[in-house]
């Protein structure tokens, strides 16, 4: 009796913590401000959350401000704009960016990670898919939590 | 007629059942305590709805009945002076909204306002902060989902101030994340009315 009484407490308890702190956790997203570097006055918004598709995380960018019809090469990277870092998620899952006659570009990736809920991470913009060395606009992800 | 004989267990003793009872009356107030007090006033003797979460929830729900209160002093009073808002920004005086809040975030802080909404609820809102532009983002998520969700998108960019509404595509909450983006502290002031059942700080 008492082991049954003992036990079906301890059931109560978990399960009640269990379902209220479900019922409060946060999901997780990144959003990020692209800022123009060396003169160039691009201005627009980043953000990186989860997939349609579990296991995978979306990224996304958009901005005004760029040179219309110009190309531009974009990824997530690991670190923060004043460190650098490695691509994240494999350079190949982005596409290029096309700017449109009204100097705006918007660009989407599928990475095929799972979206982290912790490190840093920052979107960058390349002058050309030619010349991957000069970045034209950078913005760090902030975790929404 | 001769009866079958019947299969009796021992009744628990008097000592036994004391014993569940309190067990019972002890896992309750623990729960009353460490759970219901936090999340329905903030208080949190015991650190439990800090750990859960729920302490936030039982001060905004306060904050909440004080300006619901406040907001019920004013319209009982013969005259009421309307501040106009500034140009440009949202009108957010009124008897209308049911719900206000007001949030302060520093420089890259973010915060998450949610209204809990079944599907097809519509709700109506203003928004607006007193220093420029910020990052918003207004989404909705269903009841316990995971973490890597990815959350139903109404409307984001970047704005000193928004209003319309928000008709629920799903039971779930569904509201406002802001990211302040500049240099200096921006106040923000949401009201709310309509069908909903509550709007807290996630």
């Amino acid at each position: 009796m008492k082991t049954y009484v003992t036990a079906a407490a301890a059931l109560l308890v978990v399960a009640s913590s269990s379902l209220l702190y479900a019922a409060t956790m946060p999901h997780v997203a990144w959003d990020g401000m692209v800022l123009g570097k060396a003169g160039s006055k691009i201005r627009g918004l980043t953000e990186m959350v989860g997939g349609k598709v579990k296991g995978t995380t979306a990224v996304s960018v958009n901005y005004k401000g760029d040179v219309p019809g110009a190309t531009r090469a974009w990824h997530v990277h690991i670190g923060s704009c004043k460190k650098g870092g490695a691509i994240f998620g494999g350079a190949t899952a982005y596409t290029r960016l096309t700017v449109n006659a009204a100097g705006a570009a918007e660009g989407k990736a599928t990475l095929p990670v799972t979206l982290p809920d912790s490190g840093d991470f920052y979107v960058n913009v390349h002058e050309s898919p030619t010349k991957m060395g000069t970045i034209i606009a950078c913005g760090d992800l902030l975790l929404e939590d | 007629m001769q009866q079958p004989p019947v299969s009796r267990e021992p009744l628990p003793s008097r000592r036994t059942l004391a014993r569940a009872t309190a067990v019972v009356i002890g896992v309750a107030a623990l729960l009353a305590v460490g759970v219901v007090l936090p999340a329905e006033t903030g208080r949190d003797p015991l650190g439990m709805g800090a750990m859960l979460g729920l302490t936030e929830m039982g001060r905004i729900k306060v904050a909440l009945a004080q300006d619901a209160a406040a907001d019920a002093t004013l319209a009982g009073l013969p005259q009421r002076t309307v501040v106009p808002a500034p140009s440009g920004a949202i009108a957010l005086s009124g008897n209308a909204w049911r719900d206000s809040m007001r949030v302060t975030l520093a420089p890259n802080k973010g915060v998450e306002l949610k209204l809990d909404m079944q599907k097809n609820d519509t709700a109506f809102f203003a928004w607006s902060t007193d220093a420029g532009e910020v990052y918003f983002n207004r989404h909705g998520e269903p009841p316990n989902a995971p973490k890597d969700y990815a959350a139903h998108s109404y409307a984001k960019g970047m704005a000193p101030a928004d209003q319309g509404e928000i008709v629920a595509v799903f039971d779930g909450v569904h509201g406002w994340f802001w990211r302040n983006r500049t240099n200096a502290t921006v106040t923000i002031t949401l009201k709310t009315r309509g069908t909903y059942r509550l709007l807290k700080q996630m």
